[in-house]
């Protein structure tokens, strides 16, 4: 039995949507210390790692440690009908097994939807040792993954310890975009050696944008052919981190 | 029961325990109890994914680290073999006491062979009819197995796969008295039965790792065996379809069983039609790539663009008509929870171990062509309802049986839920089958008596649970026909087998077909076509699967018969006098169409449409053509009939390319079918020399050729390619996503 209430229904629909890139079944840990997720997207290629203490909301009780799977999209489009400085007030009924929203503001509307059985399967943390370490805005980010966008489908990253560049090449055309160490995109950089990796566009486009709603602040950490890890700052406390599997160049 | 305090060695404790596996279920411990790993012999019956094959694991390493044994396991299907391959892969880190590797082997293939290689192998993972050959050819290996696995045992009863089953072990028995003998079965009725023919103990437990909940749904309501009931959302006007869709809303994976192989594809097209709207955006992104592995998987087919469009939306069919390719990659991707809804047909349920959070069982009758609908039995049923609860994803299996009336629904809770799966018969006694197990058994010097071949025959399953009197009479006339036909020989009491009769029996065929093959070579034709040779080999009884012409294609099959009449080694029936064996030829004259259009270089898709032939059954006819080819190319060389040898090895290799004689030469390379090859012919590259010459620009420019494949042939042939091209083809990037696991 939980049940959790957020003032600002905004926050947690932006941090539910940034979730739904990856998964369309979550399975959310709820314990004394707060809530959490770890999951991977189908095709496993990317994982998320969520997590928020219980001071993040603004009330927050629970008697035993639960286990709750929904279906994402559905919980999305429920979300998605609260406005702003609306309170959204989760709660599980123990005995239907359904998860209660109810938004109230201007009127109050309280949904039910069905909890899912909740997967048993570990996501374990990829292990990797990182050698860059850069900060940037997600604001700068954005911008310069839509640059790379516009000409291919995956972008290369390399930084060393003046700069972090990001270079497409598509069948066609080209685009290499340069965040200098200490511009206003690129807030901190460090590099144990030059490092470079590939990734699809299609997955770090879509992470980024819809983290960025819930961040202004992004630390990336990767190394040369291994995963990217993106860690969204978040303005209260709380955790939201992506990991990428790289393409790699075969033969 | 622990891993750790079990008596096996050190080194397989750690690899399983480093996979997770600390603890024994039920049904494995109490085959420990049962003394298997004393190396008694053992029948464990026991429901699908209750951990059987651990406890092969168990016996497999035993005999190899400590009694330097050997090891055989069989299974039903080549599916089952790679799979149980890639279970036993884990152990090859171990070093046995020659401080050699363990090695694991699997063979499958050619029947033609004694594989000697298998030698240097600790564990040899085949099927059930490969294993009969080689005991055929008497490899010299299978002297020194120590323990024997037979998997699925329970296929006792299947009229075609049973019989070589109970003849392989009756064999290995009698080469190897010591040996041990494990087998694993289904929960079936008359285990102690199989027990006492194997001189073993057995184990039956009804012992899931996943709660089964068994049920009937009648209207929008499932009642279940426990008295449970509950009710499910009425969707669409297809009950099959509201079950799965409910099973996907809560986030789980159904399983459809049809009776035919159309029903199955109808009903994934229903099912696809309305779950678009529950997949989430990342599934349909895994699902694209997946489609698109479809497509490229095999000839582009009106049958692969469909699955493809279906898999779009996590919906698949699974039945014998779809490749080999096609069907791995839909089991694949519903192992990986990507496809959400799969439609098969029966025969899912005997093959690879494919759970989903609910079973449906649409249709409890099963359709067989030539003899129509009629009710599954109970065993099939049960297999069928095993199939549901995926362990590690679900906490409780469902398996659903549809009824449309009250009456029907009582009718199927009696008759297959509350029921006892039937007894399991042997299928041995039937004439057909025997013919080759007979020969087989005086050719590979089993017996050399008349009373050595009953001896060998009162050892098998049948007799142990018949008589052997009963198969005597059927014995003595395969007898008199082999010995009529000339592939025995007697003198005074001694039977022996014939070069002829030899030959027969290492390649596998029925003694009906070498005759069949034998007679027609004998006959002076004026001249002898591609045709005459494909509709020979439709006319043995190892061609499959049969083709029945369709009514509206009758006559324009016996029109194209008439006007190729000179041609045909065999003689046609009469029409008028019988009508049945009339109608049967023309189906083998329609399997030599198909052959001939094969070979013509008829695309998949336009032998799809002329012959409504699916891909499945086209592969399956392919196979069974090469290896008769083979037979009649054995045959006529011991024949000493020198002049047809060019023609059947020509059609030999066509057939299994499926092109024209010209493109014989091209398509010996790698990476270069049908299609392709017929691409470069057509462009001007007629032979491996004109590839040589031309410049690799050229042949990169060819449709369907890219980059990789160019430098791919020109490595194979040679020729001269410029320095900065091939350099810039060296570095030509290919692009692989990884996985996030892979790290």
């Amino acid at each position: 039995m939980f049940k959790i209430k957020m003032a600002d229904a905004k926050l947690l629909r932006d941090m539910v949507t940034a979730i739904s890139i990856l998964v369309d079944e979550a399975t959310f840990k709820i314990d004394q210390k707060g809530l959490k997720l770890r999951a991977m997207d189908p095709s496993r290629v990317a994982m998320v790692d969520f997590e928020w203490p219980k001071t993040v909301f603004d009330e927050y009780t629970t008697t035993e440690p639960t286990k709750m799977c929904i279906n994402i999209s559905e919980m999305l489009k429920l979300l998605k009908r609260a406005g702003k400085d609306e309170v959204v007030e989760l709660s599980l009924d123990e005995k239907t097994g359904k998860l209660q929203i109810k938004i109230t503001g201007k009127y109050a509307r309280n949904f039910t939807m069905p909890t899912l059985e909740a997967s048993e399967e570990e996501v374990p943390t990829p292990k990797i040792t990182f050698n860059v370490k850069a900060k940037a805005t997600t604001q700068g980010l954005s911008q310069a993954i839509e640059d790379a966008q516009l000409v291919s489908d995956h972008v290369r990253i390399e930084a060393d310890n003046e700069k972090l560049v990001l270079n497409a090449a598509g069948d066609l055309m080209g685009a290499t975009i340069t965040l200098q160490k200490g511009s206003d995109a690129l807030l901190d950089l460090e590099a144990k050696e030059p490092s470079k990796a590939t990734f699809s566009l299609s997955y770090l486009s879509e992470i980024i944008k819809e983290a960025s709603a819930t961040s202004d602040i992004a630390t990336l950490e990767f190394s040369t052919d291994m995963p990217i890890k993106l860690d969204f700052q978040q303005a209260k406390e709380g955790k939201l981190t992506f990991y990428l599997a790289p393409r790699i160049e075969t033969e | 029961m622990k891993i750790i305090n079990l008596p096996i060695p050190e080194p397989v404790k750690e690899i399983l325990i480093k996979s997770g596996i600390v603890e024994l279920y039920p049904p494995q411990e109490e085959a420990i109890k049962a003394g298997a790993l004393e190396g008694r012999n053992l029948v464990l019956a026991s429901p699908t994914a209750s951990g059987k094959t651990l406890v092969a694991e168990f016996c497999a390493l035993k005999h190899i680290l400590e009694k330097n044994g050997k090891i055989i396991y069989l299974t039903p299907l080549r599916a089952l073999a790679n799979e149980k391959f890639d279970e036993f892969k884990k152990y090859t880190s171990i070093k046995k006491d020659d401080s050699r590797r363990i090695r694991i082997g699997i063979s499958t293939g050619d029947f033609d062979s004694s594989d000697p290689w298998l030698e240097r192998y600790d564990i040899i993972i085949t099927t059930n009819e490969k294993a009969d050959s080689l005991l055929r050819h008497r490899a010299k290996w299978m002297d020194e197995i120590s323990l024997v696995v037979a998997d699925e045992v329970h296929l006792l009863n299947d009229a075609e796969r049973g019989p070589t089953l109970e003849v392989v072990l009756a064999r290995l028995m009698q080469i190897n008295p010591d040996i041990q003998v494990l087998a694993l079965s289904a929960t079936i009725n008359n285990v102690q039965e199989i027990a006492e023919w194997l001189k073993a103990d057995y184990v039956t437990t009804e012992w899931r790792p996943i709660l089964l909940k068994e049920g009937v749904l009648l209207h929008e309501e499932i009642q279940f065996k426990d008295g449970d009931a509950r009710k499910i959302e009425k969707e669409t006007r297809n009950p099959a379809i509201n079950l799965a869709l409910n099973t996907v809303k809560s986030g789980g994976q159904a399983l459809i069983f049809a009776a035919t192989r159309k029903n199955a594809v109808m009903l994934a097209k229903k099912v696809a039609g309305e779950i678009e709207q529950v997949l989430s955006k990342p599934i349909k992104r895994a699902l694209e790539h997946e489609a698109e592995r479809i497509l490229a998987a095999s000839e582009r087919t009106r049958i692969s663009e469909l699955l493809a469009e279906l898999v779009k939306r996590a919906t698949a069919f699974h039945h014998a008509g779809l490749g080999g390719s096609h069907r791995k990659l839909i089991e694949d991707s519903f192992r990986e929870g990507k496809i959400k809804v799969l439609t098969a047909t029966p025969t899912l349920a005997f093959g690879v171990n494919l759970p989903a959070r609910t079973v449906v069982i649409q249709d409890y009758r099963r359709y067989e062509p030539g003899y129509g609908y009629y009710p599954i039995s109970v065993l099939e049923y049960k297999q069928m309802a095993g199939r549901a609860g995926r362990p590690k994803y679900d906490k409780v299996g469902e398996a659903i049986l549809i009824a449309k009336t009250a009456d029907e629904s009582d009718y199927l809770m009696e008759s297959y839920i509350l029921a006892k799966p039937e007894r399991i018969w042997s299928r041995l006694a039937v004439e057909r089958i025997l013919r080759s197990h007979v020969l087989a058994t005086i050719a590979a010097d089993f017996a050399h008596t008349e009373r050595g071949i009953y001896d060998f025959f009162g050892r098998t399953f049948y007799a142990h649970q018949c008589e052997i009197g009963a198969i005597k009479g059927i014995i003595a006339k395969i007898l008199k026909y082999v010995y009529d036909e000339e592939m025995i020989d007697v003198s005074g009491e001694n039977i022996y087998a014939t070069e002829f009769g030899k030959r027969v029996s290492e390649l596998y065929i029925d003694p009906v077909s070498a005759v069949i093959i034998r007679n027609a070579l004998r006959k002076k034709l004026a001249y002898i076509t591609d045709l005459s040779l494909l509709h020979m080999i439709a006319h043995t009884p190892d061609m499959g699967p049969i083709m029945r012409p369709y009514s509206r294609e009758l006559d324009a099959i016996a029109v194209f018969m008439e006007e190729h009449k000179p041609e045909f080694m065999v003689d046609a029936p009469d029409e008028w006098e019988d009508r049945i064996t009339y109608e049967q030829f023309l189906g083998e004259v329609k399997t030599a169409m198909v052959l001939k259009g094969w070979i013509e270089e008829m695309t998949e898709d336009e032998i799809i449409e002329k012959f409504r032939t699916q891909p499945g059954d086209l592969y399956r006819t392919i196979e069974n053509a090469k290896w008769l080819l083979y037979a009649t190319h054995e045959l006529a060389s011991l024949f000493g009939n020198k002049g047809i040898l060019p023609k059947t090895a020509e059609l030999m290799e066509r057939v299994e390319k499926g092109v024209k004689k010209e493109l014989l030469p091209i398509v010996k390379l790698e990476g270069i079918g049908r299609t392709r090859g017929r691409i470069l012919y057509n462009s001007g590259y007629k032979t491996i020399e004109d590839i040589k010459l031309a410049s690799i620009e050229d042949l990169m420019n060819l449709p369907l050729i890219g980059p990789k494949l160019a430098k791919k042939i020109k490595e194979q042939v040679g020729g001269f390619v410029k320095k900065e091209i091939w350099e810039k083809l060296e570095k030509e990037e290919v692009w692989k996503q990884k996985a996030l696991t892979e790290y």
